[in-house]
């Protein structure tokens, strides 16, 4: 007995729910820093939307 | 684009840590020290005086034993203290390994009178112990996690229960101090003895002091009656300087000394 987590002091998750909560979280901390990579392609495609529907991309 | 870069990592990197900030939050709120202490109460119980101190607290693994109190101080023998015993689970219960057992251990110098039903308030769990503390000692309470928890093998608190003199002498500062000593009051009373053969053994300023056993006078070994009556033989106004331990509710001579006399208490 005694896991990881008695072992090193802090919490390192080992049950389903747990591991699902960090991954999740994760991939949202991953995901703001998808957003900001791609931050020009955003920015000119909300300009483009607010123009009369005319253009194509 | 590099500062947009910097702040999504910056942005990133605080997400990502939330639940494990979480985490040590809530870990912290468990053990606060405001938990951990108890204001000293004096409480007068039928017969005698009780005052206890302090929570002891175990936090090795996920879970929390908390004892209340850890420290008992009373001024007789036979005195029936009640200990609180509550453990504060990391994850609500039932959680997946739910098979996890509070027990005490045999209490040195008390008696087990009464345990309580374990209630289970999520997150809290509580088990109520009835000692009668007889003497010095001490009890050690465990808490075990299920088998094959993850998060932890054992809590254990031990409460220390010490017979003194007088309860209102004990102070705070001593109470919850670690050192707090377990042995016995020991006292030094001088006077002049009146001896006691009924008893077994002598009265000095009003204080009854015992005085069983075999005894080491000058280095000739006597009982205690022979002991006792060779005292008593002395002219009444001799003085005598008597060392003694309390022990159990009555005082005990361990050395007297009188007209270049010196008895040690021997074994037995």
């Amino acid at each position: 007995m005694g896991a990881i987590t008695y072992k090193v002091g802090i919490y390192v998750p080992t049950i389903i729910p747990d591991i699902h909560t960090y991954i999740g979280f994760g991939a949202f901390g991953v995901s703001v820093i998808h957003v900001a990579l791609n931050w020009d392609a955003l920015k000119s495609y909300v300009r483009m939307k607010s123009k009369p529907k005319t253009w194509r991309m | 684009m590099k500062d947009r870069i910097a702040i999504a990592l910056a942005l990133c990197v605080v997400i990502v840590l939330l639940p494990a900030v979480v985490n040590i939050l809530r870990n912290y709120v468990i053990s606060t020290p405001g938990q951990s202490t108890q204001p000293s109460t004096t409480t007068f119980v039928a017969g005698g005086e009780v005052r206890f101190a302090g929570c002891g607290e175990s936090h090795e693994g996920a879970d929390t034993l908390i004892v209340c109190p850890s420290e008992i101080f009373i001024s007789k023998s036979g005195i029936i203290v009640r200990v609180n015993i509550t453990v504060k689970f990391k994850h609500a219960q039932p959680c997946p390994y739910s098979n996890w057992e509070i027990s005490i251990g045999t209490p040195s110098n008390a008696e087990i009178i009464n345990e309580s039903e374990t209630e289970l308030v999520d997150p809290y769990t509580a088990t109520k112990y009835y000692i009668r503390v007889q003497g010095n000692g001490t009890v050690t309470v465990v808490y075990e996690y299920g088998s094959g928890c993850p998060y932890g093998a054992e809590e254990k608190v031990t409460v220390k229960y010490y017979v003194v003199e007088s309860v209102s002498s004990v102070t705070l500062e001593r109470a919850v101090s670690p050192t707090a000593s377990t042995t016995p009051a020991y006292k030094v009373f001088e006077g002049t003895p009146n001896v006691s053969l009924g008893s077994k053994g002598l009265q000095i300023n009003g204080t009854p002091i015992e005085a069983q056993g075999t005894w080491v006078c000058n280095g000739k070994e006597l009982k205690w009656r022979e002991a006792l009556t060779e005292l008593s033989q002395l002219p009444p106004s001799t003085r005598a300087v008597i060392e003694a331990v309390y022990e159990e509710g009555v005082w005990k001579a361990m050395k007297i000394e009188f007209n270049n006399t010196t008895c040690v208490r021997g074994e037995g």
